[in-house]
C-alpha cells in the first residue's frame, strides 16, 4: 500500500495545487471576515474530497485497471484512498484551527473548548463530505458517480454556510452572542462530532470495499 | 506444470458471449492470443486476472486456482494492459519509486538496465511518452520484479519495427529460463508467429484452436493446382479455396492430399483469416 499512497502524492503534489490556493484565499478570509466559519469550513469540506479527484485521475490514466495487475488488494487500493482523504482532511484542520486560534487570541476570547468544539464540528462535516461520496466513487466509478459528487457537496456546502450565519462566532462581540455560543459549545462535547466523523470514516470504507471487490473492471 | 489453464469459461455481456473457453499454457512456453478487435482478448486477460467475474469455468495461474483477487500469485505476474495504466504525471524514476515499494522483488538494476536500453528519457512526464515509449515502460516495469508468468495484452501496437524487435527478443531472452512463461494477444499475427510456441484463434467469443505452432505448420499448407484437380480432393482436406484465372489456390490438411502435391508452407496470419472467414 506504501506504494499507492507515493503514487497518490505525487499526483497531488501535481493536481491539487489549486486546493493549496483556495486554502490560502479562504484562510486568509477567514481572518477578515471572523463572523463567517463558512471560510474555515469549505477548505476542509474540499480537501476531503481530494480523493475522488485522485480516482478521477485514475480512471482516465486507467491506473484503475492497471492497479489491479499489481500485487495489491481491492481493500488496499480503497484503504490507501481513505488514508489521502483523512491526512488532507487533517492537515487542513489543523492549519485551520492555528488561524482560528490566533484569531481568537486577537479577539481577546480563546478557549481550548470552543476551538476543540470547532474543529470537531468542521472534522465531521469533511468526513460526513468525504464518507458519503466514496462509495458511490468505488460502486460506479466518478464518471457515474459525479452527481453524487455534486449534490453532497452543494447541500454540505449550503448546510455550513446556513450554519455559519445561524450561529454566531466566539469573535462576535456582543457579550450575549458569546454566551450564546459558549453554551453551545458547552451543550455539544467536542468529541462527539470527531466520533461521528470517525464512524462515518470507518462504515463508509466499510461500503467501499464491499463494493470495489463486486466492480467489474473493463 | 502449466503456467495458466482455463477449463470451460465463460462471461457474457450485452452483445457478447465468451464461450466455453479451455486453454492450457505449459510453463516456459509462450502462447499467442490471436484474434480480431473483440474476439474476447482482452476479456481472457481480464478474467484471468481476476479484473471482471467469470459466468462459468476454472481458472488456475502458476498451479493455483483462482477464486478470489487474493488467490492470484500478482509479485510472479507481469502484466502490460493495451493502455498500460501508469499515471500520467510521472517520470520514470517515480515510477520506480513506486513499484518498488509495491513488488517485494523489485529489481532497481534490471529497471535501469532495460529503461536504458529502450532509450526511456527520465524528467520527462508519462503523458509525453509516444505510444511505443509507454508500452516500452509498461515492459520495463513487467521484467523488472523477476515474474514467472508474463501477460501481455496487446503490448507491441503502437511499436515502430525496430522497437518491436527489441521486444520481441526481449520477451524471447525472458523466456530462456524454463520457469518463465508468456500469454501475448496482439491482432498483428506477424509477431506472434516469431515469437510464440503455442497459438490460439479466437473468433467473436470462440476459440477456433488452441495448437502448438509448429504442428499448425506441419498440419497445414498452401496448394496451387487446377480446378479439376481440386475438385478431385478429398472435400474435408481443404479449408480454403479461391478459383483465379491462373489456377486454384487452396490451404490444405497436409495428410490428406497426395504425396505428390507441392505444397508450402502457411502463415499463421493466413490460416487465422481462412479460419475466421469459414467461421
Amino acid at each position: 500500500m506504501k506504494g499507492l499512497i507515493i503514487k497518490d502524492l505525487y499526483q497531488m503534489a501535481k493536481y491539487c495545487r489549486s486546493y493549496l490556493i483556495i486554502l490560502l484565499v479562504f484562510l486568509t478570509a477567514s481572518t477578515m471576515n471572523t463572523s463567517q466559519w463558512f471560510f474555515l469550513f469549505y477548505p476542509c469540506l474540499l480537501c476531503g474530497m481530494i480523493p475522488v479527484t485522485l480516482l478521477a485521475y485514475d480512471e482516465r490514466s486507467r491506473w484503475d485497471q492497471y492497479a489491479l495487475t499489481l500485487p495489491v488488494s481491492r481493500k488496499e487500493i480503497v484503504t490507501g484512498k481513505y488514508l489521502i482523504g483523512i491526512g488532507t482532511i487533517l492537515v487542513t484542520l489543523l492549519i485551520s484551527m492555528a488561524i482560528s486560534a490566533l484569531g481568537m487570541v486577537k479577539a481577546g476570547s480563546f478557549s481550548v473548548k470552543h476551538l476543540m468544539s470547532l474543529a470537531g464540528t468542521i472534522f465531521m462535516a469533511a468526513a460526513l463530505t468525504s464518507s458519503i461520496t466514496l462509495p458511490f466513487m468505488f460502486k460506479l466509478g466518478v464518471e457515474k458517480g459525479r452527481v453524487i459528487y455534486y449534490v453532497v457537496i452543494g447541500a454540505m456546502t449550503a448546510l455550513v454556510f446556513l450554519l455559519s450565519n445561524v450561529i454566531p462566532s466566539v469573535q462576535e462581540e456582543t457579550a450575549e452572542a458569546a454566551a450564546n455560543a459558549a453554551s453551545l459549545a458547552a451543550k455539544i462535547p467536542a468529541v462527539i462530532p470527531f466520533l461521528i466523523g470517525i464512524a462515518a470514516i470507518v462504515i463508509s470504507r466499510i461500503l467501499s470495499v464491499k463494493f470495489y471487490e463486486k466492480r467489474e473492471l473493463r | 506444470m502449466n503456467a495458466l489453464e482455463l477449463k470451460n469459461v465463460c462471461k457474457t455481456y450485452p452483445g457478447f458471449r465468451l464461450d466455453d473457453l479451455t486453454l492450457m499454457l505449459p510453463e516456459g512456453c509462450i502462447l499467442g492470443l490471436i484474434g480480431e478487435n473483440g474476439a474476447g482478448k482482452s476479456t481472457t486477460i481480464r478474467l484471468i486476472l481476476n479484473m471482471i467475474r467469470k459466468d462459468g469455468g476454472d481458472i488456475s495461474v502458476l498451479g493455483k486456482e483462482i477464486v478470489k483477487d487474493t488467490d492470484l500469485p500478482k509479485e510472479d505476474i507481469g502484466v502490460v494492459l493495451d493502455e498500460v495504466g501508469i499515471p500520467e504525471c510521472l517520470t520514470v524514476s517515480q515510477i520506480e519509486n513506486v513499484m518498488k515499494n509495491v513488488f517485494r522483488n523489485w529489481d532497481s538494476n534490471e529497471f535501469h538496465r532495460i529503461t536504458a536500453k529502450f532509450s526511456l528519457p527520465d524528467g520527462k512526464p508519462f503523458k509525453d511518452f509516444s505510444r511505443g515509449m509507454k508500452m516500452k515502460t509498461g515492459i520495463a516495469v513487467a521484467l523488472s520484479h523477476h515474474a514467472k508468468l508474463l501477460i501481455l495484452d496487446e503490448a507491441t501496437g503502437g511499436l515502430d519495427p525496430v522497437a518491436r524487435d527489441e521486444v520481441v527478443e526481449m520477451l524471447n531472452d525472458f523466456t530462456r529460463d524454463e520457469t518463465h512463461s508468456i500469454l501475448i494477444s496482439s491482432h498483428i499475427v506477424s509477431d506472434l508467429e516469431k515469437l510464440c510456441d503455442y497459438v490460439a484463434f479466437l473468433h467473436k467469443g470462440k476459440l477456433m484452436l488452441c495448437e502448438e505452432k509448429d504442428v499448425l505448420k506441419d498440419r497445414y499448407g498452401s496448394v496451387r493446382m487446377t480446378a479439376e484437380d481440386a475438385d478431385r480432393l478429398d472435400r474435408s482436406a481443404v479449408l480454403f479455396r479461391k478459383d483465379t484465372p491462373y489456377g486454384t489456390e487452396l490451404i490444405v490438411r497436409r495428410d490428406l492430399v497426395p504425396a505428390d502435391a507441392e505444397i508450402t508452407p502457411v502463415g499463421i496470419e493466413e490460416l487465422f483469416v481462412v479460419m475466421a472467414k469459414e467461421n
